[in-house]
């Protein structure tokens, strides 16, 4: 009876830490998906074959995310011109910042899209015919790339298309496009300088090697839940696990203590 | 009597030292963890989530180092705490020290002031 007694509480301390430990591997394991998502977002995958824009998006509608990043191709008429100033755009790694020309383009399958056309020119084209454009969609800039207070109402502090929303009664695709090409009805390119429009990375939260140290972290914590229910006899080893080499002497601490002490 | 003397000064004096080690292998990693994560706290955290998250990148290095050398930080204080025979509860709360930027700094005085107590003995 007594050894039942004394053996419960051991019991379930051994339980409590088996408990804890497999919460702590997984959570090591959980990191380390995360790790490994981190990395598979990082990578770039070819591209998806071209895509008639009314196919993967509608407007009013948010930006389905496998849309993101799909070469589109649409057509439609340029009903207004915008100025996207100071805005990034990363040629060759350089991270060199420009205005944009934006123009809001009316689908003939209805709804109208943002189109980033290019670095702004000094004098703009007047294009008064139908267009097909093909570019990259991109989800719509969160960040404001100047004061929002300064900007007049032909200039965008970011590339959202709710920023337009109350100009226009058309209804508005979310995200943007990255124009690569535009053809006039006819077939003929219109030239006009682009900027690169790779593909969008993943912000996936943190990165490979953070993910890696928590994964090690978890696993250390449940290693170590597992060694509580023996650290009191751990601790209580003689001398602290002090054992002199010379003399073979092992000696209790506690004991030195209270011999010190008194 | 005399030779039981001397066996026991050796044995204090070999413990003591080995508890000196312990102790400032600890106190290295504690105030490594604490300038770590006053820099987490106050410089990776911030710029992350709250303002100047254009500089972000220049910080990221900050999470990486606090990460890998943590577990360093756990492995010396749980040595420290066995050899100076803190209770189980005192260990998980030297441990949990190093997560906060303050709390590492009080810990590792802490741990100088049990020595010094000791040692006086």
């Amino acid at each position: 009876m007594k050894i039942t007694k004394s053996l419960f509480p051991k019991f379930a301390q051994v339980i409590a830490a088996l408990l804890m430990s497999i919460i702590f591997v997984e959570l090591g394991i959980w990191q380390l998906h995360r790790a490994q998502d981190v990395q598979v977002a990082n990578r770039t995958l070819p591209d998806k074959p071209q895509i008639s824009l009314s196919k993967i998006s509608s407007a009013g509608i948010n930006l389905p995310p496998a849309a993101a990043n799909r070469i589109v191709r649409f057509r439609g008429h340029y009903v207004n011109t915008y100025s996207a100033p100071n805005q990034s755009i990363g040629a060759g790694g350089a991270n060199k910042k420009v205005s944009l020309e934006v123009r809001l383009l009316k689908l003939r399958s209805g709804g109208a899209i943002l189109v980033v056309r290019g670095p702004e020119a000094l004098k703009s084209q007047a294009i008064v015919d139908e267009v097909v454009v093909t570019g990259r969609l991109y989800p719509r800039q969160n960040v404001d790339s100047v004061i929002p207070s300064s900007a007049g109402s032909s200039i965008l502090s970011r590339i959202d298309p709710a920023l337009v929303a109350g100009k226009t009664e058309l209804t508005l695709f979310d995200g943007y496009v990255v124009a690569r090409t535009e053809n006039t009805s006819y077939g003929q390119a219109i030239i006009q300088d682009r900027i690169p429009s790779p593909q969008l990375k993943s912000k996936a939260a943190g990165y490979y090697w953070q993910h890696i140290t928590y994964v090690f972290i978890w696993w250390l914590l449940a290693l170590m839940v597992l060694l509580t229910p023996f650290y009191n006899r751990m601790k209580d080893r003689p001398a602290g696990g002090l054992k002199l080499p010379a003399s073979g002497v092992t000696v209790d601490i506690k004991d030195l203590e209270d011999k010190v002490g008194a | 009597m005399s030779n039981a003397n001397d066996s026991t000064n050796n044995a204090n004096g070999a413990y003591l030292k080995s508890l000196h080690s312990s102790m400032m292998r600890f106190r290295v990693m504690a105030v490594w963890c604490g300038v770590m994560s006053l820099l987490l706290w106050f410089v990776n955290v911030p710029t992350h989530y709250l303002f100047l998250k254009s500089t972000h990148h220049y910080f990221t290095w900050i999470a990486l180092v606090h990460g890998f050398t943590y577990p360093i930080y756990v492995l010396a204080t749980f040595f420290y705490c066995l050899k100076a025979r803190k209770s189980l509860n005192a260990t998980i709360l030297f441990i949990l020290a190093g997560t906060l930027p303050i709390a590492s700094f009080v810990a590792e005085r802490r741990a100088l002031k049990d020595f010094q107590a000791l040692q006086a003995k």
